[in-house]
């Protein structure tokens, strides 16, 4: 197979669009940097959703677009997996799978964010609920995004060495193995409104959000020598 | 010459003088998990500065016994892995097995005393929710728990492969010493818990 070289090369760059464009939406215009608290009340939380109505609707609509960018990076997560087990096994479609539901958890989070900030003057616990909705889907929607990294630490620690077909250096294994590990206690988000595991907790927000962003930001630099030995080895057959 | 001297060549003297256990990268995965639990830790010391009346209340409510116990049982767990990576260094494959047998059984135990003290806790009513002492208590203990077993899942895979390979230098030990490592890594953390939480 002679694979596209120009979209393989935007699906190594594209993680880095995803945070971009996501992070314009979470950090930039919506301010969740910390998140708004868990224990906030429905007036309060109401109360920022009508003072910044047109910004976090923008946010929101930068988060749900930034659903796209994780297109390309899927399908060179995707290709990548079937190079190193030498086919489409079970690894590139379990990969496919959670690339997927990584997407739809992308996109529903920016919605919930949307129906909390579409109308202003609605009732407060209908805001806060959707509110509670997309936080606690995204800072805990970790069955459906954690395999990505479950089964990169796989491919590149268990499978390359079986299969002999080197694409990744085995720290970056470790490192996604150590991001599963990370991210274990996030769901203990849907548990508590307060204290360290909570959604803006130094366990349930800190850590994984300095793990997801330094994982995707530093993604370029291990994806694309990984295109170029698929590239040179397409040049080779 | 005296008994202690040997004609043999130390296996020691012979290997790379800089060599890391297992390999340098999973040293990543080793050091990065130590910093999430250091996180814990600290934590932990700020809820406890925050309300240490509540912190020493609950504290009272542990049974210390079983923390002590459990931190018998992982030591001697660890020194069993020891024995494991001993015995595969001389080639005794019997040996490795049954130490590794032991300490897989002794984190079997561990995970049993655990779920006899939080049984216990349940049945008196106090649950994750009785206050920051207990949902820091329940999730540092219980994510833990967690590395229990992966840890014994490791050590499983790795008695089950302790056959397989060539033997004598050639033998393939990166497996064998990242789970070796990893046991302690779990023990380590679990001494750091058990001084923070039972013995404040």
């Amino acid at each position: 197979m002679v694979h596209d070289k120009f979209l393989m090369r935007l699906g190594a760059w594209s993680g880095f669009a995803y945070i971009a464009m996501f992070g314009l939406g979470w950090l930039v215009l919506a301010h969740f940097m910390p998140p708004i608290a868990p224990s906030a009340s429905a007036a309060a939380v109401a109360a920022r959703y009508t003072e910044h109505h047109w910004a976090l609707m923008v946010a929101a609509v930068a988060m749900m677009v930034s659903t796209v960018m994780l297109l390309p990076l899927g399908a060179l997560l995707m290709q990548l997996t079937a190079k190193i087990e030498r086919g489409v096994g079970a690894l590139t479609l379990m990969m496919g799978l959670t690339v997927a539901t990584t997407m739809v958890l992308t996109f529903y989070t920016g919605l919930s964010f949307d129906v909390a900030a579409f109308r202003t003057g609605r009732s407060a616990e209908i805001v806060q609920a959707f509110d509670d909705a997309a936080f606690l889907q995204f800072m805990g929607g970790t069955p459906m995004f954690l395999a990505i990294w479950g089964l990169l630490g796989y491919a590149i620690l268990v499978t390359q060495p079986r299969t002999g077909i080197q694409l990744f250096p085995r720290w970056v294994g470790y490192v996604s193995v150590l991001v599963v590990v990370g991210f274990l206690p996030e769901v203990l988000v849907f548990l508590f409104q307060t204290g360290p595991f909570a959604w803006n907790g130094a366990v349930g927000f800190w850590i994984p959000a300095v793990l997801l962003i330094g994982y995707l930001a530093a993604s370029p630099f291990v994806l694309a020598p990984a295109v170029a030995r698929v590239l040179a080895d397409d040049d080779r057959a | 010459m005296s008994s202690l001297t040997t004609t043999e060549p130390d296996p020691v003297a012979e290997r790379p003088a800089r060599r890391v256990p297992a390999e340098p990268e999973f040293w990543i995965l080793v050091l990065g998990d130590l910093a999430l639990f250091t996180v814990f830790f600290f934590v932990w010391t700020t809820g406890e500065r925050a309300d240490p009346a509540h912190f020493a209340d609950g504290r009272a409510t542990l049974a210390r016994g079983i923390g002590i116990a459990n931190t018998l049982v992982l030591l001697a767990g660890s020194a069993a892995v020891v024995r494991a990576i001993a015995a595969l260094r001389r080639d005794d494959e019997r040996a490795a097995r049954a130490a590794y047998g032991l300490a897989i059984l002794g984190g079997a135990v561990f995970l049993v005393l655990k779920a006899v003290e939080y049984a216990g806790h349940l049945r008196h009513g106090v649950d994750a929710l009785a206050g920051p002492f207990y949902i820091d208590y329940f999730v540092f203990t219980g994510v833990h728990a967690l590395h229990v077993v992966l840890g014994m899942v490791l050590l499983g895979v790795a008695r089950a492969r302790v056959g397989r390979g060539p033997a004598g230098a050639a033998r393939p030990m990166v497996l064998q010493e990242a789970a070796a490592t990893y046991w302690h890594v779990i023990d380590i953390v679990w001494i750091v818990l058990f001084t923070l939480i039972y013995l404040g």
